[in-house]
């Protein structure tokens, strides 16, 4: 520090400047003065410092990029552990609804089966006697409804006497007729 | 005195180290180890005791960095660690802080160069001479200097040592200390008034 009026940092002083001002403090020689001074040089600061710091903090750094792994790891699957779950789940479901589908038949409302029983019944009603007594029939008759609201799981009726036997009996008037008989 | 890294370089770095990133880790201890151990040492006076808090800042940095959420703060953080760590090793060891040992660890000479700007400040243009004797007269005054920061109160020395070693701004200074930026300031001022005081009465003009 040469002491010269003109740069001299000790004498030039900017403390008439206000307390708060950052540029002020800048501004100051003696700041700049110890810019030079205070700062850290190449010189005293050991060559290997960084490399010894780096290798301090290896384990560190390593569990860092452990944990930010696991992090992830434990984002990711969550999707792929919730994909299984819910494929395995529902190849379960399917297996399970197909089981209990063989072993236990649809309501008759939801599949087919009903016209297939009623073309039994009509098998069935088909081979009734046409000579029987009026008693007979009508005991046959209701024995038929039995089997056809058994048929239909009852979840539907069907008055055979109405329509299916009527209809049949029908058949069976024109059957008799043409082969010379008589219905009751 | 600028930042070693630009703010938005930094971010990206610190989210990368924060990943696990070697070289992004390896770009921070580079840029700011130089500040770390300087701001120790001028606070201890201890080499060895430097080098060590600096070692155990980057440690505890490292296991604390993927909970670090960048506000621009990362500084401030860093010299409040090196600052913690220094005052809980001088506490477990039971011994109070060296004065500063002038002699130690730096050379004094024109060839040193400030770590974090890479320009030499003291060209010929500043009036220094290449003259020995004016070299010599000049190692002289910096080792006057620094005795004269070194002899300041605890809390004066800090905004110095942080403001003219660490290179951080007052406002982050005041972030590190955890005080107001208009008390930072004022300290600054006074330690400048203070330190211009003494070195008048030492016959430095």
């Amino acid at each position: 520090m040469k002491p010269t009026p003109s740069n001299n940092p000790i004498n030039s002083s900017s403390s008439n400047a206000p307390l708060s001002d950052e540029r002020a403090y800048e501004a100051d020689p003696l700041a700049a003065e110890l810019d030079r001074t205070l700062a850290p040089d190449a010189s005293e600061v050991p060559q290997d410092l960084a490399h010894r710091i780096n290798i301090a903090t290896r384990f560190g750094l390593a569990a860092v990029a452990a944990r930010h792994a696991d992090v992830y790891a434990s984002f990711l699957p969550i999707p792929m552990k919730m994909l299984r779950s819910a494929a395995a789940a529902s190849i379960l479901m399917l297996v399970g609804v197909g089981w209990w589908t063989l072993i236990n038949p649809l309501p008759s409302s939801l599949s087919h089966k009903a016209p297939y029983d009623l073309a039994r019944l009509n098998v069935e009603v088909d081979a009734l006697s046409p000579l029987r007594s009026g008693s007979s029939m009508d005991r046959d008759l209701a024995a038929l409804n039995v089997n056809v609201d058994q048929a239909l799981g009852g979840s539907s009726r069907l008055d055979v006497s109405q329509s299916l036997v009527e209809h049949d009996l029908i058949n069976w008037e024109s059957q008799l007729n043409a082969s010379g008989g008589e219905l009751f | 005195m600028e930042p070693p890294k630009a703010e938005g370089n930094l971010q990206q770095t610190l989210k990368l180290a924060a990943a696990g990133d070697p070289d992004a880790w390896r770009e921070l201890i580079d840029a700011y180890s130089s500040r770390v151990f300087a701001l120790v040492l001028r606070q201890c006076g201890d080499r060895e005791l430097a080098e060590e808090i600096a070692q155990a800042t980057f440690v505890q940095v490292v296991s604390n960095l993927p909970k670090y959420k960048e506000l621009g703060k990362f500084e401030p953080w860093l010299f409040r660690i090196a600052m913690n760590q220094l005052r809980d090793e001088m506490r477990r060891r039971k011994r109070q802080a060296q004065p500063t040992d002038l002699s130690q660890g730096r050379s004094d000479s024109d060839e040193a160069v400030p770590v974090w700007d890479g320009t030499d400040h003291r060209t010929p243009s500043d009036g220094r001479s290449q003259d020995p004797l004016a070299q010599a007269s000049r190692v002289e005054e910096a080792q006057l200097l620094r005795l004269a920061v070194a002899e300041l109160g605890e809390a004066d020395r800090q905004v110095l040592y942080l403001r003219h070693t660490a290179g951080l701004s007052f406002a982050q200074i005041a972030q590190t200390l955890g005080e107001p930026l208009g008390t930072v300031l004022a300290r600054g001022h006074r330690a400048l008034a203070k330190l211009r005081k003494t070195l008048i009465d030492r016959g430095l003009q």
